[in-house]
């Protein structure tokens, strides 16, 4: 008993923080204190207006198709540290850890650098004659999804490098011995056994994106604002905690119906380990 | 159904050479089992014929020369000690993937699974996937996928290790029986040595990369050509000896207690020293001397007996501290303690390490025994 009682207050604590956000997205904007009354109006004026829940849609979009980037990204890594050398594997894992010990703040900051008007990567482009003019990717979605997928990469390539190396090796033996190319012991062995890391790295990847604060904040500058910018603003700015907090549920309530989506559908792939 | 043919071939494996000029040759519809001690470089020699490892030397399939052929165009079949099936695939798919990957037309594809299925009574059990399957199941769904393309050359790689007794001894009367259906040329690596008397026709036996004796089962078992061989194979009691007298076909030699055997070996040399393997079921114990004509007879000291059902086992050692194992039958009443006297034919003993120089063993002919 004594055992799980750290955990039942953790938990409880976790409760207690949900709760009181679902209770101040239907409290009244103008709610007296001491009187309890309940309001639809936050959700009301969240769904009417598409200008906020384009922000939703937004982030879901922009979380979408990073996270299809950062997946076939992250496997092209996963996939090269696992067909390198230990040493190899070793500095490649090093740079991928140390990025992620790095504060978001400095990583973003770091991104600033690499897409900013006289940045290096417009610098070079100027110098190779490719463009006349800087472009301008800063403060852009373009900038935004660059920064998202350069910070969630490490969360899609470990568990991918993790079911790689799950795979016996006398199966591509096997394989190959039965007549299958190179291309096609990939494409028939290999990738079918490691889509449960895929999925690990998706659902996660997805989550980390979607709910991204610091990314956008930066590199978006405000142009390219996601569903936490919006809620940070309407609650540290505004001090409308009840929209906030609406926007807040919503998100949450979508997030939730992805994640079980995804699950399923991944646990429909993964069917034969039963 | 092809001929192989190995030429010193010689690879490494993990930056160790692993098998260091083996020449082998299998005819075509041969069973040949490939047997050592691990580490000794079958299962390199194994990947070698697949494909899978880099060598020096000729290997030549039908007469093909292999070096520069991958692996996925050798059409060679292998079985893996833990079977490596394909967990995302079910049992039909495993055994119709290499028709698969040869783009063969579905109804065919078909046919052969079914008809594999069948050969392997795997009925029934076609649309499971490999995880809910026992380890017998899975072992003839492996061979089953091996076969389903036809190749030349079928390779097991401990096929039967994973497997307890019971089962094991059923797969290879299977394995047989399939092999002898099929017709094709099997090369399996094993490190159990009943297994490769069982099963084969022909045993390698290995040892630290090189090739220490081929020979039909009954050859390496009643002939072992070193002390290695006689030890891997069955159980021996070596005695070491000096020649004092030499037949041509037969020495006269004694041992340390002073007491002379009869060995069969050509060319000896007296004042040669020796080393000869008895095999523990070709010595008798009695309890005197029965002076049989022509049998070796050595005094000993029944040290312990293990009864094991069929027979029992008897160690008895000399005066010398040499210790001599036999296979009794189950009915002898031997104590801890009795004086006995062991005896074996001359012609149940070889002579597996002689002075250095290599020895030929004469001929054993069963109707000098009788």
């Amino acid at each position: 008993m004594a055992l799980v009682l750290p955990a039942l207050l953790v938990i409880a604590t976790f409760f207690a923080m949900m709760s009181t956000m679902v209770v101040a997205s239907f409290s009244p904007a103008d709610a007296v204190q001491g009187i309890r009354t309940y309001t639809l109006e936050h959700y009301r004026r969240f769904l009417a207006s598409s200008f906020y829940w384009g922000y939703l849609t937004g982030s879901l979009w922009i979380s979408l198709y990073c996270t299809f980037i950062t997946a076939v990204l992250g496997y092209f890594i996963a996939y090269f540290m696992f067909r390198s050398s230990s040493v190899v594997r070793l500095v490649v894992g090093s740079v991928l850890i140390v990025q992620f010990f790095t504060a978001y703040v400095i990583r973003s900051y770091a991104v600033m650098l690499l897409v900013g008007k006289t940045g290096f990567l417009n610098q070079t482009l100027l110098a190779l004659g490719i463009i006349d003019a800087p472009l301008r990717i800063l403060f852009t979605q373009a900038a935004v999804a660059i920064g998202l997928v350069q910070v969630s990469l490490p969360f899609m390539v470990f568990p991918i490098l993790a079911s790689l190396n799950a795979i016996p090796t006398n199966l591509e033996m096997a394989s190959a011995s039965l007549g299958a190319s190179r291309f096609k012991t990939f494409w028939t062995i290999v990738f079918p056994l490691t889509l449960p890391g895929i999925a690990a790295g998706v659902v996660v990847v997805y989550l980390f994106e979607l709910t991204s604060y610091i990314v956008p904040g930066m590199l978006g500058g405000g142009y390219a604002d996601m569903i936490a910018n919006l809620i940070y603003n309407k609650a540290m700015r505004s001090f409308e905690y009840g929209f906030a907090a609406a926007a807040a549920v919503v998100t949450l309530v979508v997030s939730a119906a992805i994640v079980y989506g995804l699950n399923r559908s991944f646990a429909r792939i993964t069917r034969y380990a039963r | 159904m092809a001929q192989v043919e190995l030429k010193d071939i010689r690879a490494s494996y993990g930056g160790v050479e692993a098998v260091k000029g083996v020449s082998l040759r299998l005819e075509a519809t041969e069973l040949v089992a490939v047997l050592g001690p691990s580490g000794c470089g079958k299962t390199t020699l194994i990947r070698v014929v697949a494909g899978f490892v880099d060598f020096q030397g000729t290997l030549l399939i039908d007469g093909r020369d292999m070096a520069r052929v991958p692996p996925h165009r050798r059409d060679i079949g292998i079985v893996f000690q833990d079977y490596a099936l394909f967990p995302h695939q079910t049992v039909a798919e495993n055994i119709g993937y290499g028709l698969r990957m040869r783009a063969r037309p579905r109804a065919e594809i078909r046919a052969r699974v079914d008809e594999l299925v069948e050969l392997l009574r795997l009925g029934g059990f076609a649309a499971r996937y490999p995880s809910s399957l026992s380890g017998g199941q899975r072992q003839r769904v492996a061979i089953a996928r091996a076969l389903a393309s036809e190749p030349k050359v079928l390779l097991l790689d401990e096929p039967l290790s994973a497997l307890d007794r019971k089962l094991r001894e059923e797969m290879q009367v299977e394995l047989r029986e399939i092999q002898k259906r099929v017709g094709i040329t099997m090369l399996f690596v094993t490190h159990d040595q009943e297994e490769a008397l069982a099963l084969a026709d022909k045993v390698v036996v290995m040892k630290d990369g090189r090739v220490r004796q081929i020979g039909a089962p009954i050859d390496i078992y009643l002939r072992p050509e070193d002390d290695f061989v006689a030890e891997f194979i069955g159980k021996s009691t070596f005695f070491d000896a000096t020649v004092v007298e030499a037949a041509p076909d037969v020495a006269v030699a004694r041992l340390p207690n002073g007491s002379t055997v009869r060995v069969p070996m050509r060319g000896a040399v007296p004042r040669q020293r020796i080393t000869f393997a008895v095999r523990p079921e070709r010595i008798g114990v009695s309890d005197r001397r029965t002076s049989r004509e022509g049998m070796n007879a050595v005094d000993a000291v029944v040290d312990h007996v293990v009864f094991l059902g069929a027979h029992q086992h008897v160690r008895v050692r000399t005066a010398e501290a040499q210790r001599i194992e036999v296979l009794a039958s189950n009915d002898a009443k031997w104590r801890q303690g009795d004086t006995v006297t062991v005896e074996w034919h001359p012609n149940d003993s070889v002579v597996v390490r002689s002075g250095g120089v290599p020895v030929q063993t004469s001929e054993y002919r069963e109707e000098e025994r009788t």
